[in-house]
């Protein structure tokens, strides 16, 4: 592992919490240099220290890295009481770097009428004395598969061999008429192997690249104390006085650095407010008595205004993009958008309840694009000014694994299972059940349906909005189906929900040996930002 | 010809189905025989095939095998159909063979909800009791009085072995006994929370087992594919 080298960064990304039922929350943000262009993936492990006495080690766990984004996430949760509490860490890791990928032109099979769509087995060309080779590395890709559904539903995968299982991994690409899709690295665990699905509309051509990757051995940085290690100590409660029963999960960076959307700069930007006659910023503050949560800074500009000439019907169509930024030290998960467009002294139209999964740290962008069209008749050439009033609302996420449910073989048994949850909006633990039932057709012998409900009731004394519900199938083969989920638009400070969803038509078969995985997501305001500017169309 | 030449999978069931979606599903169980009377631990997968085609790859099933349950279920799904449908299928599977154990026999918290950290004791040289070959070690166990009953936590050093994928058995003795098997990889693997009853001593076992290599046995040259 000579051409790689590890560094730590201390400052901000090693973390250590201790909660009151003494479980320790520690993190890591370990960051590589020397990244190759083409980047890397990296498998590794965090362990913990409790002076030279090993106290726990984290699962290893992979990810890719770019020189734009070193870093990688790693984290591991433990008992640790008062008396274990580490002191240090190390990370242990390993660099699978990738090799000359293989590109492989693939033939598309006819849509057919058939419900599951046509089906296409691609394979090297078989001659008289040899065979070509897809090769990658130690990898060599013995088939492709591709489906042609009617819609949307084309699917692409492919089957490999590998020589060296657990010292290789892969990544698989696929084009078709400018439409695209891929796969994340994954560590190849035994010699056969099929990769994840690739959904992508097919058209003419079909063009799949398969990248192998080869491991390194395994390396160990230096031992790192935790520097914080003594703020953590000081809020340790020692005495349970809130009775909060934390455990397990929130979740996020167990595997991976923060994803981006791709309507998000990750760089700082400066937002430009060129061309801006007037504008103006406002904060709403509401009291609460609890907590100010409204207090959060975000810088709110319109970056592109541009209108076409009247049309036949004399409508005027605009196009504009709103650009935010996140000043914020909050991480915005979700934006809720409306923008009013004002004329003459009175509302002529709209673009509301727009509502947009992000991920923004402190200093990140985001832009919405719309586009209006404004009726002839509430447009007055002579006065061709408009006033646009925006209208923002930024989230934080809080998620929540809530644990799993093999389903049972027998109809009508409810099963149940608790999770306690380290959460700041719901009560600390969470119960949800499942019963497998005959299909509504009793007719229909050869499916069931499987139900799930659960409650959560909001302790805290803020709003909590878009709380979803989400279980997911997993077969026998730990392979995931289907999902469902309930849906809540808004909880009251301490009040309640229920939430009821299942799964129907399931083939008796598809249900043997299965699981159903649990999910919470839910958002909580933290800011909002008003926005007036005026602009003028040109008519 | 010893024992460990004569282990075989026998087919005893299998099935595969095709529902209206194009999910194909289905799975297949099989007897081990002429097992060691300690047991063995195996790993299997399912290679589907068309024709001389491979069109998919089933995850991996393993388990520990004994002459008292010496079955193994492996699963195979994904969407599939038409002229991509399996007709025949491959068993490949792997056994892992015991190479070591270490025992340790921690201390444990007096009270509820406190937890006790042992280490290693030395020898009248200075060596390291909780040791193995190949330099694999138990670093560290960590007992929590959970109302009466045992949490146990387990830091192992892998060793030579980090990059085997080695398995792992754990088992506490106390007031009864419970197991757990993990594959590992990587320096150090955590076996955490194992549950033991509540006792007044409780032995802490860990045994290693290695693979061999993956061996694949055609199974089935012409499959019944349902449909739902």
């Amino acid at each position: 592992m000579a051409e790689q080298s590890i560094e730590l960064v201390e400052n901000h990304g090693a973390s250590l919490e201790v909660s009151s039922d003494g479980y320790a929350y520690s993190t890591v943000e370990a960051e590589f240099s020397n990244i190759p262009e083409t980047g890397v993936a990296i498998e590794a492990q965090i362990i913990l220290f409790k002076e030279d006495t090993i106290v726990s080690a984290s699962d290893p766990a992979d990810c890719e890295v770019t020189s734009e984004s070193p870093t990688f996430w790693l984290s591991d949760t433990f008992f640790s009481g008062t008396g274990q509490v580490p002191d240090s860490y190390c990370v242990c890791f390993r660099v699978f770097k990738p090799e000359d990928p293989v590109s492989i032109s693939a033939p598309v099979p006819p849509e057919i009428s058939r419900q599951s769509g046509s089906f296409l087995i691609h394979e090297p060309k078989k001659g008289f004395l040899s065979k070509e080779k897809w090769n990658t590395g130690s990898i060599t890709i013995e088939s492709v598969i591709v489906k042609n559904a009617a819609g949307d539903d084309d699917e692409v995968f492919i089957n490999l061999f590998s020589k060296k299982p657990l010292d290789s991994g892969f990544r698989v690409q696929a084009e078709s008429s400018g439409n695209a899709d891929e796969t994340i690295f994954r560590l190849v665990d035994k010699p056969h192997l099929t990769s994840d699905y690739l959904r992508i509309h097919l058209q003419e051509d079909l063009n799949v690249t398969v990248t192998g990757y080869t491991a390194s051995g395994w390396s160990m940085s230096d031992k790192k104390p935790f520097l914080d290690i003594q703020n953590i100590e000081a809020v340790e409660p020692e005495v349970d006085d809130e009775g909060v029963a934390e455990e397990v999960v929130d979740s996020e960076p167990e595997s991976a650095a923060p994803t981006k959307t791709k309507k998000q700069k990750t760089k700082k930007s400066e937002i430009s407010n060129e061309g801006v006659n007037t504008s103006s910023g406002s904060w709403f503050e509401t009291k609460v008595t609890s907590e100010s949560y409204l207090t959060e800074q975000f810088r709110m500009a319109i970056t592109q205004f541009e209108n076409d000439g009247p049309d036949e019907d004399g409508d005027v169509g605009v196009d504009f993009t709103i650009e935010i930024e996140n000043e914020s030290s909050k991480e915005i998960s979700l934006v809720k958008w409306d923008l009013i467009v004002d004329h003459n002294g009175t509302s002529i139209d709209g673009n509301v309840n727009n509502s947009e999964e992000c991920l923004l740290d402190k200093g990140d962008t985001f832009e919405a694009s719309s586009y209006l069209r404004l009726s002839k008749a509430y447009v007055d050439p002579s006065k061709p000014q408009l006033e646009l009033k925006g209208y923002a609302k930024f989230y934080e996420r809080e998620f929540l694994k809530l644990g799993e449910i093999e389903i049972p073989e027998a109809l009508h048994e409810v099963v149940s299972t608790s999770s306690k949850v380290k959460t700041d909006f719901f009560n600390d633990e969470i119960t949800i059940s499942l019963v497998r039932l005959p299909d509504s057709d009793e007719s229909n012998v050869k499916e069931q349906e499987v139900y799930l409900k659960s409650s959560i009731s909001n302790k805290s004394d803020f709003y909590i909005e878009d709380i979803e519900f989400k279980c997911v199938f997993i077969d026998r083969t730990g392979s995931e189906g289907d999902e469902t989920f309930d849906y809540n638009h808004a909880l009251a400070p301490n009040s309640g929900a229920f939430f009821q969803t299942s799964f129907y038509s399931m083939p008796k078969s598809k249900l043997k040996g299965a699981k159903v995985e649990f999910f919470l997501k839910a958002y909580r305001l933290v800011g909002t930002k008003i926005f007036t500017d005026v602009k003028t169309l040109s008519l | 010809m010893s024992k460990k030449e004569t282990i075989k999978f026998l087919l005893q069931e299998c099935e595969f189905t095709v529902d209206e979606d194009g999910y194909f599903s289905g799975s297949a169980h099989f007897q081990v025989t002429n097992l060691p009377d300690d047991g063995v631990v195996a790993q299997a997968y399912l290679k589907m095939q068309k024709q001389d085609s491979v069109v998919l790859v089933s995850n991996v099933s393993e388990g520990r095998l004994s002459e008292a349950d010496d079955t193994l279920y492996v699963g195979v799904a994904g969407m599939l159909d038409g002229n991509a449908t399996p007709d025949s299928f491959f068993l490949n599977y792997r056994i892992y063979r015991k190479i070591d154990s270490i025992e340790t026999t921690p201390s444990l918290p007096s009270s509820f909800g406190k937890q006790s950290l042992s280490v290693s004791p030395k020898g009248f040289l200075g060596g390291k009791k909780w040791k193995g070959g190949g330099n694999r070690e138990i670093s560290s166990v960590l007992v929590l009085n959970d109302e009466g009953d045992f949490s146990v936590s387990t830091n192992v050093k892998l060793g030579k072995t980090a990059t085997d994928n080695v398995g792992l058995f754990v088992e506490n003795v106390s007031d009864g006994m419970s197991d757990q098997f993990v594959l590992a990889r990587g320096e150090v693997v955590s076996i955490k929370n194992q549950y033991a009853a509540g006792a007044e001593t409780l032995q802490n076992r860990l045994m290693f087992y290695k693979p061999e290599k993956w061996v694949a046995v055609a199974i089935r040259e012409n499959i019944e594919v349902s449909r739902n």
